[in-house]
């Protein structure tokens, strides 16, 4: 195998420091919860977008209220509560926030307002909630005639039987099949765990970067004829995409699909297999003969490779079982990284399973600045953190987290006042009338477990107390 | 007559399709010759800015800012008459324009060079949504069509289906990059195309003379995007991938399956179209750049980072409070779990728009209206008696009953479909996801097709996956100019 050299895509990728960013000039109306859409909200900002986050005095993020808000910054709820959450702070990084009730009409008629002065208005409302309030595709047209208008909904607009249908990501992958084909394998003596959930709001994810896709298209197509359109995003649909193989199995050759757990379709062996410490796991994935022989070698089990139980790929995946005991006999008491750089540079595909924790410090994550730092002003007592940033590198633009969250209703007065002209004494008005605010009016944070704690009840699986040392936090 | 058809392809979006574009050069072209193929390009580059909208200055559409706007917008006009509440009253009659024949990506060319999953997905979703797509194989075919599941379990090149759902609304055409011949074919494209898409080893192209850097001379409008499994950089970046090590070093399998197992990967092939999706994104973005610039760029996505941005709660949990998540407990309330009824599998979830009480109702076991299922702290702690309860409530209902129940309780509730009961959706027939596809080998059948609606410039369908070396002709006979002589000896000496 060659050596690794990557010196010379590493330089051309760090130059693009002083050039333009792909969005500048470009103003987005975030008006969505949750995580699919405003998540794609804080990656156009990445992208030099001016992303202003529109949230309801009584109807804050939930990602700031109850389970989906993750944990609060060192575990503490401050001053502000709702503008410490980890989750919020994340998705919500480089925007601007503006509350505004939109239940009364003056809060209404300021967000159409900001629809005239946008290129972009994203929006996760239930179908009826914007057309009740004048706020779908053909209204905001009559606004701004060239908008482009973002629409995440859990099953599409339409007619469709379910496009009525509450929906979020936990409910919908299993309806998009995507519990039918995850789980552990069954057993031999047939028993079935069935169907599982993996990962996390899996399918969000899916709608966040559709929404990316569509919205690059449509200001292309715009920039060139001058025409906006509406963007509909079904999750359901999008996730049912990413199961195209299974669907045409099943109408072409009737086939169910299923579970097979870690194993392959058909490579074999692949596995997850234990390593040396607590919880540690290191994954690999063998495809042909040549691989096979080289995984014996590097077990230091070159009798395995005349095996006529293992000699083939057909006869591999029959006695799965047997290599699984082999493989996992070799790998427990290894060193995860010591494993994947041997199996690698044998050209076996291999990787330690790696945790939130893990991620901070791995030479390849460090090395591509995956983990970006953002800093706050010392007034939100949050210091410096590190964010998830982004899966793309330019080599021209330098696509970064551009800023901090901004803080409920943070941005009012200059969106407001400055950028559309309200005058001093209607806003005094409406902070009067709470049409806007800087307080969530509802609401409460999720509950604060101290980690030893949550350490016994399996909240979390480990914890660091020095993890602001560790990483350097300001 | 230079080119005529060559400037309405060159990027106006009226044109129908484009490598028939380069048609009328092989009369006033010798393929090879620099001085004609530099006269070539300076014609394609004078003629990229399509009629009638010429590209704008930067940033793009630039709106009003701050100050500015408020002098234009200043409190006398507060609010101003045609703004009060009232007039902008619904009108039911409100539409808009009807859709077009063609999608935003429209004149946009590409190169499709992947012979994976997720550089195929990347480059299809850029066909489904207008561009114009020529998979460029190796003589041998790409990996993709020895890939299962296969039509009728029948191994034909042809015939598997994984390669057919990536490579819909495509072009094919076969090119050796290992020989020179094949090398100065593509290089001979380059200044035709907006976009290359790939998804080689890191520095396999640039061994090549085809990287990054050669590219940009040859096109400097050029959007080069490539999928890897970790990237062009860092110390893995040579490291080989696959779908369950995406998973695991994306982190999610540290949260995926029970503590007292194995972590588990998800099914499926998420991670290869989580890279498809994410590289389309990053190049709808720089071709809307490069149109208003000028330049294209390299862009770089890492599939493992794709799964890893999925992480959002599990990174920010270490530099929030130093903790790292656990994987779910083998015991505990099933709740936002699937769970078995009497014909399948369904699964709830707490929050939305009903009430605990709404859901209590929704099983009809009393129980569950005591006080130790009142909250959700308190239903974690009892975890397994409401489970018991929950799976009793549901062992004689059908899933099907349960979700449509669910529905009208305004509940989050899903039921684990299978993929023959996708294959029949009529929330999916509503939303026209499916294209029935007449396929010269498979014959007719359906496949998942629309990604997205969009109102203007929908979702084309222009026809099936190509058959290897379909468009041959058409791009190395009609498109470059090469005789019927010269394309065989390509042939002969492997160059196609």
């Amino acid at each position: 195998m060659t050596t690794p050299s990557f010196s010379q895509a590493q330089n051309a990728f760090s130059q693009a420091q002083d050039g333009k960013l792909p969005l500048e000039g470009i103003r987005v109306l975030d008006s969505t919860y949750v995580f699919a859409l405003p998540y794609a909200g804080g990656l156009l900002a990445d992208m030099g977008a001016e992303v202003i986050k529109v949230e309801g005095p009584g109807r804050p993020d939930v990602t700031r209220t109850g389970g989906y808000s993750g944990v609060f910054a060192d575990n503490d709820l401050g001053e502000d509560w709702w503008n410490r959450p980890s989750t919020y702070n994340l998705i919500h990084r480089g925007k601007q926030s503006v509350t505004l009730d939109m239940t009364d009409e003056r809060g209404r008629g300021l967000f159409r307002e900001l629809v005239k002065i946008s290129d972009v208005v994203m929006e996760n409302f239930t179908p009826r909630v914007m057309r009740n309030w004048g706020l779908d595709y053909p209204n905001l047209r009559r606004l701004k005639p060239d908008v482009i208008l973002v629409s995440n909904t859990g099953y599409g607009h339409g007619g469709g039987p379910y496009s009525g249908y509450p929906a979020q990501a936990t409910t919908q992958e299993a309806t998009h099949g995507h519990c039918w084909i995850t789980g552990y394998r069954p057993a031999a003596d047939g028993s079935d765990g069935g169907p599982a959930k993996a990962g996390a709001s899996f399918v969000d994810f899916l709608s966040t970067w559709t929404a990316l896709f569509a919205i690059g298209a449509a200001l292309r197509y715009r920039n060139r004829t001058g025409l906006g359109q509406w963007v509909d995003i079904g999750m359901y649909q999008a996730g049912v995409m990413f199961l195209s193989e299974y669907v045409l199995d099943a109408v072409a050759n009737g086939r169910e699909g299923g579970r097979i757990g870690n194993r392959h379709p058909w490579r074999a062996p692949q596995g997850c297999y234990p390593a040396a410490g607590q919880d540690q796991w290191i994954t690999l994935s063998v495809g042909d003969d040549a691989q096979w022989q080289a995984l014996c070698q590097v077990m230091g089990q070159p009798e395995l490779a005349h095996d006529s139980r293992f000699a083939t790929l057909l006869s591999r995946r029959e006695n799965h079982d047997a290599l699984d005991a082999a493989i996992a006999a070799w790998t427990s008491g290894r060193d995860r990284y010591a494993a994947m750089h041997a199996l690698q540079q044998a050209g076996i595909p291999a990787g330690p399973v790696l945790t939130g924790r893990d991620v901070h410090f791995d030479p390849h994550f460090q090395s591509r600045n995956f983990l970006e730092r953002a800093q706050y002003p010392p007034e939100r007592k949050m210091g410096e953190r590190m964010f998830i940033g982004r899966p793309y590198k330019f080599s021209k633009s330098p696509l970064r987290i551009q800023g901090p969250s901004p803080t409920f209703g943070q941005h009012n007065e200059p969106a407001l006042k400055e950028l559309l002209g309200l005058p001093e004494a209607q806003y005094r008005q409406l902070v009067e009338d709470v049409v806007i605010a800087t307080t969530p009016t509802t609401g409460e944070p999720s509950p604060v477990v101290p980690q030893p704690e949550a350490l016994e009840r399996g909240i979390i699986a480990a914890w660091d107390a020095d993890y602001r040392q560790r990483l350097g936090l300001e | 007559m230079l080119a005529i058809r060559g400037i309405r392809n060159s990027g106006g979006y009226l044109s129908e399709s484009g490598f028939s574009g380069l048609r009328n050069f092989q009369d006033i072209c010798h393929p090879g010759n620099p001085l004609i193929l530099k006269i070539l390009i300076q014609t394609i580059t004078k003629n990229r800015k399509p009629p009638p909208f010429p590209p704008q200055a930067f940033p793009p559409q630039a709106l009003p800012r701050s100050p500015a706007f408020a002098t234009i917008g200043g409190a006398a006009r507060w609010p101003p008459a045609s703004r009060l509440p009232g007039l902008l009253a619904l009108t039911d009659a409100a539409t808009f324009p009807p859709p077009l024949a063609h999608g935003p990506l429209d004149g946009v060319k590409v190169l499709d060079l992947s012979e994976d999953i997720a550089g195929s997905f990347c480059a299809r979703l850029l066909a489904d949504y207008g561009a114009e797509v020529l998979k460029l194989e190796p003589p041998a075919g790409a990996a993709l069509r020895r890939m299962p599941p296969f039509f009728g379990d029948d191994p034909h090149p042809e015939k598997s289906l994984f390669f057919l759902a990536m490579n819909l609304n495509k072009k094919g055409a076969t090119l050796n990059l290992d020989r020179e011949a094949g090398r100065a074919l593509f290089r001979e494209l380059l200044p035709y195309v907006d976009v290359v898409v790939e998804s080689y080893r890191p520095g396999y192209l640039a061994s090549l003379g085809l990287g990054y850097e050669t590219i940009e001379t040859i096109n400097p409008g050029l959007v080069l995007t490539s999928i890897t499994p970790f990237g062009q950089t860092g110390p893995y970046s040579q490291y080989s991938g696959e779908e369950i090590v995406s998973y695991a070093m994306g982190l999610i399998m540290s949260i995926s399956g029970r503590q007292d197992r194995e972590p588990l990967k998800h099914g499926g092939f998420q991670a290869q179209y989580e890279g498809g999706l994410n590289g389309a994104a990053a190049t709808a973005m720089a071709l809307f750049m490069r149109d208003s610039v000028g330049e294209g760029q390299h862009l770089d996505v890492s599939v493992t980072e794709c799964v890893a941005s999925t992480m959002m709660a599990t990174q920010t949990m270490y530099p929030f409070i130093g903790a790292t998540q656990p994987r779910r407990r083998a015991s505990g309330s099933n709740f936002g779990h699937p769970m078995p009824c009497e014909d399948g599998w369904i699964i709830v979830q707490t929050g939305g728009g009903a009430s605990w009480e709404t859901i209590a109702d929704f099983f009809g076991a009393p129980e569950l209206h005591e006080p130790r299922f009142a909250d959700t702290a308190e239903r974690n702690r009892n975890g397994e008696e409401l489970d018991r309860i929950v799976l009793d409530a549901i062992s004689r209902r059908g899933k099907w009953e349960l979700f449509t129940e669910a529905a009208r309780a305004r509940m989050l509730f899903g039921l684990a479909q299978t993929p023959p009961e996708l294959a029949q959706c009529p929330q999916l027939e509503s939303r026209d996801f499916y294209r029935i596809v007449e396929h010269p080998v498979i014959g007719r059948i359906k496949v998942p097709a629309v990604l997205f609606n969009l109102s203007l410039t929908p979702y084309q369908y222009t026809g099936p996956a190509p058959t290897l070396g379909q468009h041959n002709r058409e791009i190395y006979l009609d498109g470059l100019g090469y005789t019927p002589q010269e394309l065989t000896v390509l042939r002969q000496t492997d160059a196609i």
